[in-house]
């Protein structure tokens, strides 16, 4: 009888949670308009495969992913690996999968850029410069240039620098270094590649000054309490559409290979740049100022 | 015609294809300027839509991070719609520099959104935050100016295409309504002048058809012209000529086929008449095997056919030819039709025998012809029969009679001869009387003598009388008297009674006496022969007349006499024969004188009839022809000798007959003068008349051997003296001029032989004629 009762609940439970229609959230990883029209055909494969309605709604900024998350109540995003990683802590986040960059890999590394005619080689020559960060709560945009200079000595950003601001996306703070907003550029290498595909003197104009470790790439997560069923649909058809021509060329739109399974393990080197950065990311405020 | 719809027809459609072609050109010429139109329609809808999208996006930008802030999915959304936007302008068609402009747009629009981008996902740092503000709401403003600069200039354009456009299409009206009113008039005049050219012949035709539908052959249509219509006018008269001719021949045809029939139906019919009504018998029968053995279930007679077999018509079909001929004649008759079959013969003719129902028989005469086959009709055999048998009777009597005649003939020379001298012989006789004492027993032998030369006178008159029938001297006689004496003269010393029933009103009869003497005579002969232990003949005489006895159809009266013996009678086998000359039952019989008999009542118009039944006698009935005329009583035979006076020329050539009959008359008182020739006859009769004592009687034998006979010695003395007294004598008294003597002018006759007392009468009478 117990049992009977349970799965009634279970079903119930599922029922109630069966989502057809699921709210993403996006990253300003990039230009929020390209952002939005790089994830449309994936969201609409993803929509004819499983018949499950993806709306991407895109977030202005990484700090209020969080906030946003629970106020426009979204069922997931494609997290990067320091809000993926938060979103795991603080949202009950559960991982489902990450794509696979061109290159094989399915993790990214932050770079610290600096323009080549800036005669920065080292964080020494750094003193004095203007920094562009991306966003407090992005790994390579943030985490781990701080890790980086905490690393060189340098612990009141403040102080050392002229000054620092958050461009808000990684092609932003490219471009700050490029066009000479700012001297010093922290971004991911997968933005940073894709700008250099777009055009490649692009990387001429640069020289990257330190490589972080390897974070997972950003990978999708959705709330734990979606139908389980659900969840499966999507994770099949993201692990799967690399088999399929549609897929892959969708894929391929993308800028990657495929799409692999991501658990709360693989966010472990993020937990340790952040560990590294002196950050807690129980209680790390993310938001800009 | 043709030509001329054609003609008439590719101008109109020449002309409207040009009107046509002219305004389509025009309105080709004229689309581009309305694409155009339609573009720059479209061009100033897109950039309206630009504007808007930039003016909304710019709306959001400012109001950003504001309570009235829009969200940043609509500033997506809004910014998406303007790279849209701006790619649809470049896909249509533009000019370098129209096309370099948008191009220009669309980098602007790639930098706003990168601005936007930037200003979007900036945080911290108000200033630097203002500054892209700002810098995106520029280069917002940017677009806004270039749009709305992009679209006066499209309005121009615009306003310029849509005039020209509009300019064209009034031309292109214009051109369409010029080329339909001019196509609409012209076709107006062909329809006119085709519709003329049409409907006048039709109108025509359809009126002559109308005609001629309702009998009036021959009607015509004046219409004619070089076109199809003047031939079909001209086709159409021939043919309703023609149709005249036609139906005018069909007509006659039907009325002479009418006729035809009518005389083929009035043929059948008379032939059916003929068929029916012919008292010919005609059955015709299809050709087959033995036909003859055939029933006559499938042949086809007439009534008269029919009647001759006494069969009813289902019986007779039962019958085959065959069976209803005479065995005898059978084979002859599968001969000929053999023989016709083969096609050796057309027809045949024949006579044969059939047989009724009962058994009777009766003769035919068939002609049995072949029917060849005509029409489909197989061929058939007519077979036409009359009834014979009565003909066949005839023939019987016929050669019956000339048998007689032959025989007639030889008994008539000898019965001649011997008639002459009989004549000397009773005239010697008679003389001796004369000359002797009557008391004198000589006197009786004279008179057997001359009742013997009688008797042989009866003998050669009988002979003669068989000769050819014996043309009797008739003479109108109450016959009641020579009945009886005829009779008793017959019976005389026999063994035989006689009972007469003799009416006392008989009717006179015209008669040879001496012939019918000679009928009761052998009737009666026969009769006591057949009862030679005697018995009673009844002989009877009454009148009567044809119906009771005879076929004629008119009625003629008789004297019928009867006379019935009580003999043995006459076997039936032996009635239809014993009238035949030389047939006799009787041993030594001559078989003469039935036939006689016969002959003579033949000879004076009439019948003989006879009834027997074995063992019960026979009865023979006489039928002689009544006379109700003049009564001129018989003259009874006188035994006496008359004197005369007179001069008496004698025309004989036997010397002995001559002399015999000059002593008789000369003795008797009258002057003879003797002549053996006619020619001579007439010289002295001739050369009498001029003198004072001419001839008072002139008696010619008839048959002058060598000479001119007493025929044409008559002709000539008549000639000479029309009242001349002429007696005519000869031995051949069947001949006609001795039965109708008067009518040769002989006013008298003496059949030989004739003795002294029958001369002298004669001549006594004759002399008181001429006297008178």
């Amino acid at each position: 009888m117990k049992q009977i009762a349970a799965l009634l609940i279970v079903l119930v439970i599922s029922s109630v949670s069966h989502a057809t229609e699921l709210k993403i959230g996006l990253i300003p990883e990039q230009n929020v308009f390209k952002q939005m029209a790089r994830y449309k055909p994936l969201g609409q494969y993803i929509e004819q495969k499983t018949g499950i309605a993806i709306t991407f709604t895109i977030l202005s900024r990484y700090g209020n992913i969080i906030n946003s998350f629970s106020e426009k109540k979204l069922d997931g995003a494609f997290w990067g690996s320091f809000t993926g990683a938060l979103a795991v802590k603080q949202l009950n986040i559960e991982p489902i999968a990450r794509p696979v960059n061109l290159d094989g890999t399915s993790t990214y590394h932050g770079y610290i850029l600096v323009h080549k005619n800036s005669k920065i080689k080292n964080v020494s020559d750094m003193k004095g410069k203007t920094v562009a960060f991306v966003e407090k709560a992005t790994t390579a945009g943030y985490i781990f240039p701080v890790s980086y200079f905490k690393k060189h000595g340098i612990s009141k950003l403040d102080t050392y620098f002229k000054d620092y601001y958050f461009t808000g996306s990684h092609d932003a703070a490219i471009h700050a270094v490029l066009h000479g907003e700012a001297d010093i550029a922290c971004a991911k290498n997968t933005i940073f590649e894709m700008l250099v595909r777009d055009n490649p003197k692009l990387k001429d104009n640069l020289v990257i000054i330190a490589r972080s470790p390897d974070v997972p790439s950003n990978g999708l997560g959705l709330r734990k309490e979606l139908a389980y069923g659900v969840k499966a649909e999507l994770k099949r058809a993201l692990l799967t559409m690399h088999k399929d021509p549609e897929g892959k060329r969708v894929l391929e739109k993308f800028g990657v290979l495929q799409f692999i399974e991501t658990t709360e393990n693989d966010y472990a080197p993020v937990f340790d740049i952040a560990a590294s950065a002196g950050i807690s990311l129980e209680n790390y405020i993310y938001l800009n100022k | 015609m043709k030509k001329r719809i054609i003609i008439s027809l590719f101008a109109l459609f020449i002309f409207l294809s040009a009107g046509t072609i002219t305004a389509i050109l025009y309105m080709a010429s004229n689309a581009s300027g309305l694409k155009n139109i339609i573009k720059l329609h479209e061009v100033e809808q897109l950039r309206r839509s630009l504007v808007i999208s930039i003016q909304n996006v710019q709306s959001s930008l400012y109001t950003y991070n504001t309570p009235s802030a829009s969200d940043l999915d609509f500033i997506v959304r809004e910014a998406a719609s303007l790279d849209k936007i701006a790619q649809k302008c470049s896909s249509c068609h533009h000019s370098p520099q129209l096309t370099e402009r948008i191009e220009n747009m669309q980098s602007l629009v790639i930098d706003y959104e990168d601005y936007l981008s930037y200003y979007l996902t900036a945080s911290a740092n108000p200033e630097r935050t203002n500054k892209l503000k700002t810098e995106a709401a520029h280069v917002g403003q940017q677009l806004i100016v270039m749009a709305e600069a992009m679209s006066h200039s499209a309005t121009r354009s615009l306003t310029e295409l849509s005039e020209d456009a509009m300019a064209r299409v009034n031309n292109v009206m214009t051109i369409l309504l010029i080329t339909v009113a001019i196509t609409f008039i012209l076709g107006v005049i062909v329809a006119i002048h085709l519709a003329k050219s049409v409907t006048r012949p039709i109108s025509e035709l359809v009126e002559a058809t109308g005609k001629i539908s309702s009998g009036e052959f021959g009607s015509t249509i004046s219409f004619h012209d070089q076109t199809e219509f003047g031939e079909l006018a001209e086709h159409f008269n021939k043919m309703s000529l023609t149709i005249k001719d036609g139906y005018e021949k069909i007509q006659q045809e039907v009325a002479e086929k009418i006729q035809t029939e009518h005389a083929l139906r009035e043929s059948e019919d008379k032939f059916r008449t003929f068929f029916e009504m012919s008292p010919v018998g005609i059955v015709i029968y299809p050709i087959a095997l033995d036909p003859l053995n055939r029933t006559l279930t499938s042949s086809v007679y007439n009534t008269a056919f029919h009647n001759f077999f006494g069969y009813s018509r289902e019986e007779l079909r039962q019958m085959s030819v065959a069976e209803i001929t005479h065995p005898t004649d059978l084979r002859k008759n599968i001969v000929f039709m053999e023989e016709l079959l083969a096609g050796k013969r057309d027809s045949y003719t024949m006579e044969k025998r059939y047989i009724k129902k009962g058994g009777d028989i009766f003769w035919g005469l068939i002609n049995v012809t072949l029917l060849k086959s005509s029409y489909g009709k197989p061929p058939q055999v007519m077979t036409t029969l009359v009834d014979i048998t009565e003909r066949k009777l005839i023939e019987s009597e016929q050669l019956k009679i000339e048998k007689l005649e032959s025989v007639g003939i030889l008994a008539g020379g000898i019965a001649h001869d011997f008639n002459n001298i009989l004549t000397t012989i009773v005239n010697n006789i008679s003389l001796a009387k004369l000359s002797t004492n009557p008391d004198n027993n000589t006197v009786e032998i004279l008179s057997n003598m001359d009742e013997a030369c009688r008797r042989a006178k009866d003998l050669t008159n009988q002979l003669l009388t068989f000769s050819k029938g014996g043309t009797p001297v008739k003479k109108i006689i109450s016959i009641k008297e020579q009945i009886r004496d005829s009779s008793l003269f017959a019976l005389r010393g026999s063994n035989i009674n006689c009972k007469f029933f003799i009416a006392h009103d008989l009717w006179p009869v015209e008669i040879d006496a001496g012939q019918i003497d000679q009928v009761l005579y052998n009737l009666l002969i026969n009769a006591v022969q057949a009862m030679p232990g005697g018995g009673t003949i009844f002989i009877s005489a009454k009148n009567t007349w044809s119906e009771t006895h005879t076929n004629e159809k008119t009625q003629k009266d008789y004297v019928k006499i009867t006379i019935e013996d009580q003999g043995a009678g006459i076997p039936e086998g032996n009635l239809k024969n014993i009238f035949d000359p030389y047939f006799t039952t009787k041993q030594g019989g001559s078989g003469l004188g039935l036939a006689c008999t016969y002959s003579i009542i033949k000879n004076h118009g009439g019948n003989i009839a006879v009834y027997s039944e074995d063992g019960k006698g026979a009865v023979f009935s006489i039928y002689l022809p009544a006379v109700h005329d003049q009564f001129i009583a018989s003259e009874q035979r006188e035994a006496r000798i008359v004197g005369g006076s007179g001069k008496v020329l004698l025309l004989e050539d036997e010397d002995s007959v001559g002399e015999t009959i000059s002593r008789m008359l000369t003795q008797i008182g009258y002057d003879v003068v003797l002549t053996k020739d006619g020619s001579d006859a007439v010289t002295l009769y001739k050369e009498a008349l001029t003198t004072s004592e001419p001839f008072d009687s002139v008696i010619m034998d008839l048959t002058i051997r060598g000479g001119m006979g007493g025929k044409d010695t008559m002709q000539h003395l008549r000639n000479i003296d029309p009242h001349i007294a002429a007696i005519v004598s000869s031995g051949y008294f069947n001949d006609p001029i001795m039965a109708n003597y008067q009518d040769y002018g002989f006013i008298g006759v003496l059949p030989k032989p004739y003795d002294i007392e029958e001369l002298s009468l004669l001549l006594n009478r004759v002399m008181s004629q001429v006297r008178k």
